[in-house]
């Protein structure tokens, strides 16, 4: 009886849920807070790829903007110098980020430890200093500007230019349910399943017959594809690809993304782009007050509850329903 | 050639600076075990406090410097006690997201007190240029040099020669055995945060009139002291220094010669490619600082 009612009470937010996102450019007129979701689609998406490595396989890469500042730079010069439509950009973008993936994870994956998490971040370090530098290809701190509004086009049957906070809008939507469908499908999977085995302990793990370097590189891989992908929707957006995007300033926005909601765990991830995103917009802080504030709270989440917010959450809940099962049955209701 | 023996001198200033931030960093690494994401940050909160000293307060400044690496020495004791002691028995990643963590209070809540315009300290030391042979010598990079050539020998005493600094050293070689025969781990490992922190606030107090002040010079600093420290030999303290002086002199020499716009790439190509080829460091041993 009361598992139903769950069932149906979940069900019934979820499609609340679905219907309040498609219907939110009608309901919210200010132009300025669906930038605030859009930027917070952004940042989910990107942190749901950099969980698949750092949260579900437990290898804390600190290069993982560089794939976003990569993909972002393809995409940008492909739509500027060649013409390119959105689809194409959004796909080349993840390809060539995966592929840069893909060529570093062969040697960083000889490393272990904090070791890879600084290998990988003197990596990202010199990427950021080649896209400072190489002004020919790059424009250096000067940014390339004027990435085209994006056409989504599929001949014959779509051309939609993109062109409103709207459009934007859903494009982020189609993005990001793309994201989320990807890493939902792998990390229930018997390959999630693969990797949560190797963040546990990888030589039980490849005592048991798993190769753990492949499905390392697997994670590293379609990070940075999810990655990638999300650069070129993301200069696309704002118009403009820069250094800054590459950062470390970046990685540490990732890591409190990842830990202040929750590591490993998809609603977590969501949850802590929400909290990063879209509720200082609210308080109205100073950005540099905003990030002792985010330092704190990272430093009390990772020593006191290391499964993040979302980890508390769930923990309550159960608890509560729990707690209600165990008491008598009064009759039925 | 005068223009080459300039390029050496600002190097080795350059090396000193990094040196005296790396071995702290091996240091820490080599008695606690934990790799240190604030380290650079703490190097410009003495920085600041330096600023304070001289020339809010108006301290002369060899003195100030002597205050600095005082204060310095306090607060990383402190450090090690509030930050640093709650996350010490955690697994590494743990160490890596806490002192980011710090690190982002430290960097951001400078912004908060000092704002982000930089502040330049120049003492009597640093306006002062030295016409030795037709080279111009800054004597504040005399300075640095002879305070930092001065404190490693002190370190290297200390840790040679007393018992303490032995008792530090046999932890960096095995943590539990020392609790075994009754070191008091914990009081050592907040000395070593303490001793590392004084060593950073005496570099800040020579080196910031030579360099501006400000809240994200921190950081980049971490990284180039990682680099030291790997180049050297992960936890090795006269591995790191040595590893700080050549990174100096390369970063002086590439970008006199090279390309300045790449020097700081010298640093984190040269770290990755030690990493990948020789894990142990260019000076290597497997266990010890």
């Amino acid at each position: 009886m009361s598992k139903r009612k769950h069932l149906y009470i979940y069900a019934a937010l979820s499609l609340a849920l679905l219907i309040g996102l498609l219907a939110l450019p009608w309901l919210v007129k200010s132009r300025y807070l669906i930038h605030i979701v859009i930027m917070t689609g952004i940042y989910a998406a990107l942190a749901l790829g950099y969980d698949l490595i750092a949260g579900h396989v437990g290898w804390l890469s600190l290069a993982h903007p560089t794939f976003f500042g990569v993909g972002g730079y393809v995409a940008a010069l492909l739509s500027t110098r060649v013409g390119t439509t959105f689809i194409v950009d959004f796909v080349v973008a993840g390809l060539v980020a995966a592929l840069l993936a893909f060529l570093v994870s062969k040697p960083f994956f000889r490393l272990a430890g904090i070791s890879f998490a600084i290998g990988t971040l003197g990596f990202a370090l010199i990427m950021q200093l080649v896209a400072n530098n190489e002004i020919w290809l790059t424009n250096g701190p000067m940014c390339l500007a004027k990435v085209p509004r994006p056409l989504v086009s599929i001949p014959p049957l779509v051309t939609w230019h993109v062109s409103s906070m709207a459009d934007y809008y859903y494009l982020m939507l189609a993005m990001l349910f793309l994201v989320v469908s990807l890493c939902s499908r792998l990390t229930t999977s018997r390959v999630g399943r693969t990797f949560m085995s190797i963040r546990e302990d990888e030589v039980l793990a490849a005592a048991a017959g798993v190769d753990p370097l492949k499905y390392k590189t697997l994670a590293f891989v379609i990070g940075a594809l999810i990655a990638g992908s999300v650069g070129a929707y993301y200069v696309h957006y704002t118009t403009l690809a820069c250094p800054t995007d590459l950062s470390s300033y970046m990685t540490t926005v990732l890591l409190i993304i990842l830990f202040l909601g929750g590591v490993g765990r998809m609603r977590g991830v969501m949850l802590g782009a929400i909290i990063f995103t879209f509720i200082p917009e609210f308080l109205r802080i100073a950005e540099s007050l905003r990030m002792v504030i985010y330092g704190a709270l990272l430093l009390v989440t990772v020593v006191y509850m290391p499964e993040g917010l979302d980890g508390v959450i769930t923990k309550w809940l159960r608890h509560r329903r729990f707690g209600r099962s165990n008491q008598p049955q009064k009759g039925g209701e | 050639m005068q223009i080459f023996l300039e390029q050496v001198l600002n190097g080795l200033t350059l090396g000193a600076m990094y040196a005296c931030i790396a071995a702290g960093q091996a240091l820490i690494f080599g008695v606690a075990r934990l790799v240190n994401f604030a380290h650079g940050d703490i190097f410009m909160v003495g920085a600041y406090v330096f600023f304070l000293l001289y020339m809010v307060a108006g301290v002369p400044s060899p003195l100030a410097v002597i205050l600095t690496a005082i204060i310095m020495f306090v607060f990383g004791g402190l450090f090690e006690r509030a930050i640093v002691r709650p996350i010490i028995d955690k697994p590494w990643y743990v160490h890596l997201i806490a002192t980011l963590g710090a690190s982002v209070i430290l960097s951001n809540g400078a912004v908060i007190v000092f704002g982000t315009t930089p502040k330049e300290v120049p003492t009597y030391f640093s306006s002062t240029v030295l016409d030795v042979a037709g080279f111009h010598l800054s004597l504040q990079r005399i300075a640095v040099l002879v305070v930092a050539v001065l404190a490693f020998l002190g370190l290297h005493l200390f840790l040679q020669r007393t018992k303490t600094g032995k008792a530090m050293k046999a932890m960096s070689q095995n943590r539990e055995a020392c609790a075994v025969v009754g070191v008091d781990v914990r009081r050592l490992s907040a000395l070593t945060f303490a001793i590392s922190c004084g060593l950073l606030g005496l570099a800040s107090g020579v080196v910031s009139p030579l360099f501006n002040v400000f809240p994200t010079m921190g950081l980049g600093l971490t990284f180039k002291a990682f680099a030291a420290v790997i180049i050297g030999g992960f936890g090795q303290v006269n591995g790191a220094i040595y590893g700080a002086f050549i990174l100096g002199l390369a970063e002086a020499l590439g970008a006199g010669y090279i390309a300045s716009d790449y020097k700081d790439a010298i640093a984190f190509g040269v770290m990755v490619l030690v990493l990948l080829l020789r894990p142990q460091g260019l000076f290597g041993r497997k266990v010890g600082i």
